[in-house]
């Protein structure tokens, strides 16, 4: 009787796990491009403001 | 994807999921609820999912506070953000569920209040993050929130035992004596899903860390480079 409705739950929660994972997967494509673009410029500042500066 | 990690954990979680939606829809009906049973083996898996995720967004702010390396702040964000999604899917399937079972969608019971709450606590941790420029005041604050807003998990899990409502008791009682109440076939599917969506968090939880690796790599080197047309300037 509600097997249509047990599936509709099924598909909506799945379709959202999988449209997460799409997302995901093409914000990392295009990260890497973007990368792969831009030559590494001035490696040596690359870690320094993953620090705090002060004493904070 | 060349990194092997991720593969890795993609496979098993696909696998996993593959093997729970069988099971899930081979196992026997319930004897009152008829097929209306197989929303359980989603519904306590993504909430499940959810309480991973935000121990994981406390686990990674505490490491935060100690290291103060933004590395850490990435990932605990990384994680609420995962929470978040499970929570929203959690209400999503119980409203649903409850709503041929209990006859009405929502109901102020204590389980679905918190649950809701812990929503909007962690809605407030992004609307949080997204009001503050400066990254480091930013991750402290957001650790400060992540590893409060734990107390959700707790309060949570145990509002059907404080507060009986409409919501059942957990199907499997892991305080005191472990006692599992459902037919062993309703276990399997149940295990097999709840396994499954434990990799899928792990997995969720490494692209998105390389995700925001990325983007932080990408936002360094813009930083850099306007700091370097910035050092010219003042040169010329």
């Amino acid at each position: 009787m509600y097997d249509i409705f047990v599936n509709w739950v099924y598909f909506v929660t799945f379709g959202s796990l999988i449209g997460y994972i799409i997302w995901i997967m093409l914000n990392l494509s295009q990260l890497e491009q973007t990368l792969e673009q831009a030559p590494e410029q001035n490696s040596a500042h690359k870690n320094t403001s993953e620090k705090p500066s002060g004493n904070t | 994807m060349k990194d092997h990690i991720s593969m890795m954990l993609g496979v098993i979680s696909l696998l996993g999921l593959l093997a729970g939606l069988y099971f899930a829809f081979t196992a026997p009906l319930d004897v009152n609820q008829k097929e209306l049973v197989r929303i359980y083996y989603i519904h306590v898996p993504t909430a499940w999912m959810s309480y991973l995720a935000y121990i994981g967004t406390m686990i990674f702010s505490l490491v935060y506070l100690f290291k103060r390396h933004l590395r850490f702040d990435r990932l605990a964000a990384a994680s609420a953000e995962i929470g978040v999604l499970m929570t929203a899917l959690t209400l999503f399937s119980g409203s649903l569920w409850a709503r041929p079972t209990w006859g009405t969608y929502w109901d102020w019971d204590p389980r679905l209040t918190t649950t809701a709450v812990g929503l909007l606590i962690y809605v407030g941790y992004f609307i949080m993050r997204g009001l503050l420029d400066d990254v480091h005041r930013r991750a402290r604050i957001a650790a400060v929130l992540g590893i409060v807003g734990t107390l959700y998990i707790p309060i949570n899990y145990m509002s059907v035992y404080w507060w009986r409502s409409i919501h059942q008791t957990p199907t499997v009682r892991i305080l005191g004596k472990l006692h599992i109440s459902a037919d062993q076939e309703m276990q399997i599917a149940f295990f097999m899903m709840l396994a499954a969506f434990t990799a899928l968090y792990f997995y969720l939880m490494r692209l998105r860390g390389i995700m925001l690796a990325k983007e932080a790599l990408i936002l360094q080197r813009e930083e850099d480079l306007q700091l370097g047309i910035q050092q010219e300037h003042s040169n010329v």
